[in-house]
This record gives C-alpha cells, sequence and structure tokens, in this order.
C-alpha cells in the first residue's frame, strides 16, 4: 500500500497545492528562466520557481548544487514526513530519472566539453550520472536508507520506480520501499527536444487536434511504498493501494513510439494482468498524453486495443498541459495525482484542449474536472527507448 | 517470496574486460555484432549488444516479430556519459540548435536498452539500472522477471565503455547473461530437455543486503573477484564448473550474493557452445 506522497513540481510542493492546481486548471508554464531561449525556436517552460529550492544558486548564478539533487531531496523527505515514517526500520530507495543530474553539464563554460575531457570535466559528467544522483538523496535520507537503486527508465522512470517497489514488497526482500522519479530542468534536454522537433511553440495541448508537442518541465515526486501489514502494524494511513506494473518495450525505434500503440497496449494489459484486474474494472486512465503528435494518437489507440471492446470505456487525461512533461518524475507526479484522485472522488481534465482530432477519438476530459469516484486507475507512461510502464492503483477499502 | 529455484542461465558471453585495461579492437566489435542496424548505437550500447549475441549464440536465428516474452535489464554506470559529452562539445561549439537530432537519445540510459530490444527482437519487459553495481543489480531483476513470470527469457546485460575516472583499473566491457524458466526441466514436469535453451546452471538462492554488513553469503562463499564493477561477468564467465557464488555491490547501494549451480540431474549442464571469452 502506499502510505506517504512528496511532490516538488512547477504546480507546488505537496500534493494538495497540486490536486489543487490540476482540478483548477492553473498552469506552471511561463517563459523559460533557467537559461536564454534566444537559440531555439520556443521560449516556454515548466520550472519549480527557484525560491522553493534551497539555495541552488550563489550570488553569481552558478549552481551550488544539482537542481534535480534539490529537487529530489524536498520531495523524499516530504513523502517520508507525510508518512510519518520514524526511521525504525529498513527503507529502500528506488530513484527514477531521464537526465540524472544535468546541473554540471548544462553550466559547463565554453570550450570543458571539448574532447579530451580535463579531469574536472570528466570528474563533472560523473556527477551527472543517475546514480550519483540517487547517491545524493540517498546521502540526505541517511541513516533510513538501506539499498538504494537508480533506474534509468526515462520519461517513465517514475512508473519504473513504483513497479520494483512492488516487485521487491511481493517477493519479501523489502518491506518498505521510498519509489519515484526527479528531472530538474536542463538546457541540454531542452536542446535535444527541441531539435527532434517535439517542443511546443506555446503551450501542450494533450489529445487535441492543433497540438504542437510538449512543453518542458521539471520536479520530483516520491510515493512510499509499504507491505500492507507493516504498514498497519506501524499505523500508517493507507493511502492507496498499488496493486499491478507492467513493463514492455516496442522493439521499434528509440524516439518514436510504435504507431499502432502495440507495445503501450501490451504494458497496459500486462498491469492490469499483473493486478488481477480486468479492463472493464477501470475507471479512470492517468494519461501519457504528451502533446506530441505521435505519442497521443499512439496512445488512443493503445487504449482502444484494450478497452474498445467496452459498452463504457474509462476516460483518459492528461495532466502534462498545466505540469509540463517533467520527464523522470512525471509519472511519479502523475502516481501522486492518481491517489489524489482516488481518494476526493475527482479526476482532473485535459486542459488546453480546443478541438477533438479524428486520430485520438476517446472521451480525454477535455477542460473540467469530473467526479467519477474511481476505484481503480491506470497511470501510463512511455519513454526513449520504446520503454513502456504501466501501473495500477485502487482506492483503499476501509 | 519468490523462489528461484526454477530460473535457470541458458546462455552467457562476454566482449572485452581485459584485466589489463586495454579497450576492444574496433575489428573485434565489428566482428561479434552479427546484425544490422548497430550503427546509430553508442559505443557502450554496441558493446552489450555484442556480449547479448553471444550469449544468444545458441539461436539459429532471431525471431521475425518481436517476442513478448523476451525480456532486457541493462546494467551500466556510465553508458550515457560520453554521449552527453559529446552532445554538450557539438552544442557548444556549433550551437545548439546545430546538433544531430538522433544524437540526443543517446545521452538517455533507456536508449540503450531500448536499442538492444529492437536488433534483438524483444518485446517483453525492459529495465535499466545505474550504479557501481548495477550489473549484479540486473542480474537479480532478471532473475525476479523470470520467476514472476512476467517474461521467459530475460537477459542481464552489464556494459560500460572507458570514461575517464569511472571503471579504474578495468578494461571496457560487457557481459551478457541469459536466464530462463526452468519449469520444462523440472523431473515429473514433462521432463524433456528444451532444445532451445539448454540451461547451464541454476540460481539456488539469491541474499540481498542494504550494506555488506547485512550480507548472508552463500555456503561457498564469495566468487572471483568482479571484473567489472558489478560482478555480472563473473556469471557469464563461467569460471567454476561447479557451484559459483557471485557477491558484490548491488545498485547504487546494497550487496547481493547469487549463488549458482550446475543445472537438474540428469541434464548436461555444460554449455553446448562455449561462449566466448576474450
Amino acid at each position: 500500500m502506499i502510505t506517504g506522497l512528496g511532490v516538488c513540481c512547477p504546480l507546488g510542493r505537496c500534493p494538495a497545492d497540486l490536486e489543487a492546481a490540476l482540478l483548477s486548471g492553473r498552469a506552471g508554464v511561463g517563459p523559460v528562466r533557467s537559461f536564454d531561449t534566444d537559440p531555439f525556436p520556443t521560449h516556454v517552460g515548466a520550472e519549480v520557481p527557484d525560491e522553493w529550492l534551497p539555495a541552488a544558486r550563489d550570488a553569481s548564478g552558478a549552481p551550488l548544487r544539482g537542481r534535480a539533487e534539490s529537487l529530489g531531496v524536498q520531495a523524499a523527505t516530504a513523502a517520508l514526513t507525510h508518512a510519518r515514517w520514524s526511521g525504525g526500520g529498513a527503507l529502500d530507495l528506488v530513484v527514477g530519472t531521464t537526465m540524472g543530474e544535468p546541473t554540471w553539464v548544462d553550466t559547463w563554460p565554453a570550450g570543458r566539453a571539448a574532447p579530451p575531457l580535463s579531469d574536472v570535466a570528466a570528474q563533472e559528467l560523473l556527477l551527472s550520472a543517475p546514480e550519483h544522483l540517487a547517491d545524493r538523496i540517498a546521502s540526505a535520507l541517511d541513516p533510513v536508507v538501506g539499498r538504494c537503486s537508480a533506474a534509468a527508465g526515462a520519461c517513465a522512470a517514475g512508473n519504473v520506480a513504483l513497479g520494483m517497489a512492488l516487485g521487491r514488497i511481493r517477493s519479501g526482500s523489502a518491506q518498505a520501499v521510498l519509489a519515484g522519479g526527479v528531472d530538474g530542468f536542463s538546457r541540454i534536454a531542452f536542446a535535444g527536444f527541441s531539435r527532434l522537433g517535439a517542443l511546443a511553440a506555446h503551450a501542450c495541448r494533450p489529445f487535441s487536434a492543433d497540438r504542437d508537442g510538449l512543453v518542458l518541465g521539471e520536479g520530483a515526486a516520491f510515493l512510499l511504498v509499504e507491505e500492507e501489514q507493516a504498514a498497519r502494524s506501524r499505523g500508517a494511513t493507507a493511502l492507496a493501494c498499488l496493486s499491478g506494473s507492467g513493463w514492455t518495450c516496442d522493439a521499434y525505434h528509440p524516439t518514436s513510439p510504435h504507431p499502432t500503440g502495440a507495445g503501450a497496449a501490451a504494458a497496459l494489459a500486462a498491469a492490469l494482468r499483473d493486478a488481477g484486474r480486468l479492463p472493464d474494472t477501470v475507471d479512470w486512465v492517468c494519461a501519457h498524453g504528451t502533446g506530441t503528435k505521435a505519442n497521443d494518437s499512439a496512445e488512443v489507440a493503445a487504449l482502444q486495443a484494450v478497452f474498445g471492446h467496452l459498452a463504457a470505456p474509462p476516460p483518459a487525461s492528461s495532466i502534462k498541459a498545466v505540469t509540463g512533461h517533467g520527464l523522470g518524475a512525471a509519472s511519479a507526479i502523475e502516481a501522486v495525482a492518481c491517489v489524489a484522485a482516488l481518494r476526493s472522488g475527482v479526476v482532473p481534465p485535459t486542459w488546453n484542449h480546443r478541438a477533438a482530432d479524428p486520430a485520438c477519438n476517446w472521451d480525454v476530459l477535455p477542460n473540467a474536472p469530473a467526479r467519477l469516484d474511481p476505484q481503480v486507475v491506470v497511470n501510463q507512461a512511455y519513454a526513449f527507448g520504446g520503454c513502456n510502464a504501466v501501473v495500477v492503483l485502487e482506492r483503499v477499502q476501509p | 517470496m519468490h523462489r528461484f529455484a526454477d530460473v535457470h542461465v541458458t546462455g552467457a558471453g562476454t566482449v572485452g574486460l581485459d584485466p589489463d585495461g586495454h579497450p576492444v579492437a574496433d575489428d573485434e566489435l565489428a566482428a561479434a555484432i552479427t546484425v544490422r542496424g548497430a550503427r546509430p548505437l553508442a559505443r557502450a550500447a554496441r558493446l552489450a549488444l555484442a556480449a547479448s549475441l553471444r550469449a544468444l549464440a545458441d539461436e539459429q536465428r532471431l525471431p521475425d516479430e518481436p517476442d513478448p516474452r523476451a525480456a532486457v535489464v541493462l546494467g551500466t554506470r556510465g553508458a550515457s556519459l560520453l554521449p552527453l559529452a559529446e552532445f554538450a562539445h557539438v552544442a557548444d561549439a556549433q550551437g545548439p540548435t546545430r546538433v544531430f537530432p538522433m544524437s540526443f537519445p543517446n545521452t538517455v540510459a533507456s536508449v540503450h536498452a531500448g536499442y538492444l530490444c529492437t536488433l534483438l527482437r524483444r518485446s517483453g519487459p525492459v529495465l535499466t539500472l545505474c550504479g557501481p553495481g548495477a550489473g549484479l543489480e540486473a542480474l537479480l531483476e532478471a532473475a525476479l522477471i523470470v520467476a514472476t513470470g512476467a517474461a521467459d527469457d530475460v537477459l542481464a546485460v552489464e556494459t560500460d565503455e572507458a570514461v575517464p575516472g569511472l571503471v579504474d583499473g578495468v578494461g571496457e566491457g560487457a557481459a551478457a547473461v541469459r536466464l530462463g524458466r526452468g519449469a520444462g526441466w523440472a523431473p515429473g514436469a514433462g521432463g524433456e530437455a528444451s532444445p532451445r535453451h539448454p540451461p547451464l546452471l541454476r540460481v539456488r538462492s539469491i541474499a540481498t543486503g542494504g550494506g555488506p554488513d547485512e550480507l548472508r553469503l552463500g555456503p561457498d562463499g564469495p566468487g572471483a573477484a568482479p571484473t567489472l564493477q558489478g560482478g555480472l561477468s563473473d556469471v557469464a564467465r563461467l569460471a567454476a564448473p561447479g557451484r559459483l557464488t557471485v557477491t558484490g555491490r548491488l545498485g547504487v547501494r546494497g550487496s547481493a550474493s547469487v549463488l549458482l549451480e550446475p543445472g537438474p540431474p540428469g541434464v548436461d549442464a555444460q554449455p553446448r557452445r562455449r561462449p566466448s571469452v576474450r
């Protein structure tokens, strides 16, 4: 079961702030502040305000610590506080990420990247690795963390981390796992997605006919996953049940989803099978919904493959219009949104939706929250490398 | 608690791992990669592909369609670091709008696993782990995937190219261990040996801990010193004809001990084709 939530994203620093923004449509998107975007054709992003981060830069603007580390430590600490985790038992940590800690490479002065790398550059490069980010977050949580893993699951990393946590709880190798995803706003990532033609000019409009890409974001979210009896014995509050996980690979292309959504559908089916749930039990799908042409149509194709035969298939909505795409943090932030929806009964809509797209023929809950009282929700994530990860979350029965 | 007794090593392969720290010769690497489409791969991914192909040496040919019951778990420390440095260098020298778009994916570690899945026709679970013990963690996660039934055939792969300061004193290289289900080999469960995936070793037990002090060693004690950081290469080398206990760091923090022993009685536990070991 899930007993603690922590989040730090452009919409807020606690689950309640995140939920309020998702339901009101308050977006965390604006002009990029972290670096000069003049060389790029797009200039919007979804950044966490610097004042939310503990002294991330010195007076000259140079980084004092990694931005991803700052985000991750804040969310991980908040999740443990929320769960009233006393540190009395063994705790595993699984950190999902796309870029690791890009702060150091992002701020390299001109010429530092030129080969052969200097010792300083090599050291800073090593600090960029996902394992270093995970270790820094673990260090901030000392001494409670035992085993620590870095899951490089790209844009599905949060769900991958949750799936690993579920596997460890079920296998008995852990009784409590703090799992989530982290990515800091990055010039490297901005440049990369820009060159791939994936960035929206002004706004992210998932599933809308006029969508033109994603808005790069950042953030961190962690969820404390505990074995049920262990959680109950320490008096923890059950917020939701993490009941299933499915991973697949498209085996198709390094960046583009399979156009038929076959891999995504397989991950969705695997997650439902793992949860012991049939498709007709799902009440809401928290979609990956990046706002790119290719992703959204492939995702709807996957939904049609799994739910299309139902008389009343579950609606699906994407929160990325207001959160931005937090990369490795995205599906962890969305998992927090899923837990909030399970507890409140109200699911967030797809904001910024303007026109139906025949290629996205699905109820995407445009622009207005819906009271669905969901019992079972699905959280979807697809990533570079064709890596798909889906988790199933359920309302805890009193 | 999952039982790992049904999980078998059905193939293994290595490339590189020169104890003197020499890099893998380009012609050796090219010769080891017998599939098309490897050109966009970063060097670490090419090393992983070469080791994987050696682990799959018993296959007559790869399937035409991706196999949803076949999976990949990749462990690495720095597979994306030099691609990241290269991306940063081009962006710096030529401008961020002049970077070759498809160089960006290689800065993301999961892409290397995705390439392996694509080229080896595997569409089951895929996972990428980073850290000094990522190789051993990949083996553990792969065993878990088999034990839970999420896939029947899993490649656990560890790879790293020579990044300055990353793999001190160890040559670059990759190790791949193929794990499969052993149900077809168990007495009374059909009995006939699968002609496709003969087991080399059986996973007897896996012990994990939060740190070295918590580690419960297998009955045979620690195995050979890991040549690559994670210790997966020990398994891939199949150095011991009998039991083999691989002990080492796990992921970013933690430790594990994996005890392997020869396959079930009555089955030839020796590989039909000895994996290529340099």
